[in-house]
């Protein structure tokens, strides 16, 4: 028995030998702009975004903004049609998000992460603006229509207009009332099992790619059958920016943020979204959260859940389309 | 047969050959006559679960060796797709009257499955308990080392997101701790086990979801050979 079990052993330590490692770039999660330099890229405000355009530069531009943090824009690239209707779009991975360059932890510390994200925001403007005349609007999805409303508080007089979809708050005390309804634990669901069962296996590894890989399991939770943000199932993404996601989160549970002081300052009407499906969202939410904004026009997304730009394009667009022809 | 499940076929007969153990052990409460012990548990750890454990007393020498197998599979709509399967050797190292210090170790597979990926990894656990034990009651402080040696990867719907994607055996892919404490209260050939602790990644940085861990087991002691 001895004999068999030390030659089974040095079986698998053989075959351990050739195990592929999981931090080797590429193996689990795709190459970010700075390993693959077939990627569209653009150098702004220290780091180097993953970014793409549609569209005549000369138009009105239109700049979308993913969710997450941590998210990327894939799920939003239906939004390319907005480029045939006269509009010059521009889609970038956040720092440290997608396909853009992997920041390290300690970036996103200070008490000045989130302005981080509101000065690049503010590079690639200027780096796509090529008047000043030029119409500005935003589009955000979740996290990315509080970073839009964040720059608007910050910049009222450089935007012309934004659509926002399900910002889950405009402060860290409204998203954490939100959060505690959108990701309630249901303790004995195939979701959670299929969200968090893997920490035991990759446990305690601090390589990016590792904790990129996963972050993406996490998807299972929110977009698994039942779930409350009513998400149809999973939705298109590259990578999850798992060090962005955390360090944010901590961040804002650290010093909080507001990005409403400035709001009534901002005199254009604003498009606010919200789905159908959604059970964590809802009318009165969309009414408390867009409240700051003067002149808002909220209107509700049909058959969709909180992934409205993927899942929802169909009603999304129409009425986005109205409404940035309108101010165009 | 390829590789991948060599390292399998080899992994399920090292857990197999070990024959069993994984569960609690009130070390007083082994009469002569005990040879078996059979558990059934659930709890929550890395997901909420439910499982079943044998094990059989060995008494070749002057103190007694519990080897044991224990299957627990997670709470959800699909049953067999996420389980644990540990299987290992316990014995008490020390005792001084009341005081006893055990020992642990086990080999554990693990199977995970869900739209994403699927996973079968093969790994280490090394268990201590030191505590106050005695027939009717104890309390025992305890600590867990889990590793993860090789792990075969097989990718679901993460395919399609990055088809560059790459499937196949991948190596140690870290470890975690956790430290508690046991309670125990035995009325007659039972035992019943609360254990309630916290669970950290093996850097104390990268820690997991749920913090905390606790189970429920109950055990029942069997005079009769099976």
């Amino acid at each position: 028995m001895y004999k068999i079990t030390f030659a089974l052993l040095s079986g698998l330590l053989l075959a351990s030998c050739q195990l592929e490692d999981w931090a080797s770039p590429g193996a689990l999660v795709p190459l970010t702009v700075d390993q693959d330099p077939d990627l569209p890229a653009l150098a702004i405000n220290g780091t180097l975004l993953h970014v793409q355009s549609y569209g005549a530069s000369s138009d009105p531009l239109l700049v979308m903004l993913h969710g997450g943090p941590g998210g990327d824009f894939r799920s939003l690239l239906q939004a390319r049609r907005f480029a045939e209707a006269g509009f010059y779009v521009v889609f970038y991975d956040q720092r440290g998000s997608g396909l853009s360059k992997r920041e390290d932890k300690n970036r996103y510390e200070g008490a000045d992460a989130v302005q981080l994200f509101i000065d690049d925001l503010d590079a690639l403007i200027s780096h796509f603006q090529i008047h000043d005349s030029q119409k500005v609007f935003l589009m955000g999805h979740s996290w990315g229509a509080m970073l839009a409303a964040g720059y608007i508080n910050q910049h009222p007089g450089k935007i012309s207009g934004a659509v926002l979809a399900e910002p889950g708050g405009f402060t860290w005390t409204q998203t954490g009332e939100y959060l505690s309804r959108s990701n309630s634990i249901r303790f004995f669901s195939e979701a959670l099992n299929d969200a968090i069962f893997p920490e035991q296996i990759l446990a305690g590894r601090s390589e990016h790619e590792v904790l990129d890989y996963k972050a993406s399991f996490f998807s299972n939770y929110e977009n698994a059958p039942g779930n409350v943000i009513g998400n149809a199932g999973p939705y298109p993404f590259w990578r999850n920016g798992a060090v962005a996601f955390e360090a944010l989160i901590d961040n804002a549970d650290r010093y909080g943020f507001d990005f409403t002081t400035q709001l009534h300052q901002f005199t254009p009407k604003v498009l606010f979204l919200y789905s159908e499906y959604n059970e964590a969202y809802g009318r009165q939410w969309a009414e408390t959260v867009a409240a700051p904004f003067p002149h808002v026009e909220i209107k509700m997304i049909a058959q969709t859940g909180h992934e409205m730009l993927h899942f929802g394009w169909a009603g999304l667009y129409p009425v986005s389309l109205t409404y940035l022809n309108e101010l165009k | 047969m390829n590789r991948s499940y060599l390292i399998l076929l080899m992994s399920l007969l090292l857990t197999a050959q070990s024959e069993l153990f994984a569960q609690e052990v009130n070390w007083r409460a082994l009469d002569e006559n005990a040879n078996h012990l059979v558990s059934a548990a659930f709890g929550a750890d890395y997901s909420s679960y439910y499982g079943v454990s044998y094990g059989y007393v060995l008494r070749t020498g002057r103190r007694p060796l519990v080897i044991g197998t224990e299957f627990t599979a997670s709470f959800g709509r699909e049953i067999l797709d996420d389980w644990k399967w540990r299987t290992g050797i316990q014995a008490e190292l020390w005792k001084s009257g009341a005081f006893s210090l055990a020992l642990k170790p086990a080999f554990i597979l693990r199977r995970y499955e869900s739209p994403l990926a699927r996973m079968y990894s093969a790994g280490t656990n090394v268990s201590l308990a030191f505590g106050h034990v005695k027939a009717a009651w104890g309390l025992t402080a305890t600590a867990h080392y889990d590793r993860s040696f090789a792990t075969h990867l097989k990718h679901g719907s993460l395919k399609e997101s990055y088809p560059g994607i790459r499937d196949g055996w991948y190596g140690a892919s870290g470890g975690n701790f956790k430290f508690g404490a046991r309670a125990h209260w035995s009325p007659g050939s039972w035992n019943v086990f609360l254990h309630l602790g916290k669970q950290y990644g093996q850097d104390f940085q990268h820690n997991p979801t749920l913090p905390f861990f606790a189970e429920l087991s109950v055990q029942k002691l069997l005079h009769a050979r099976l």
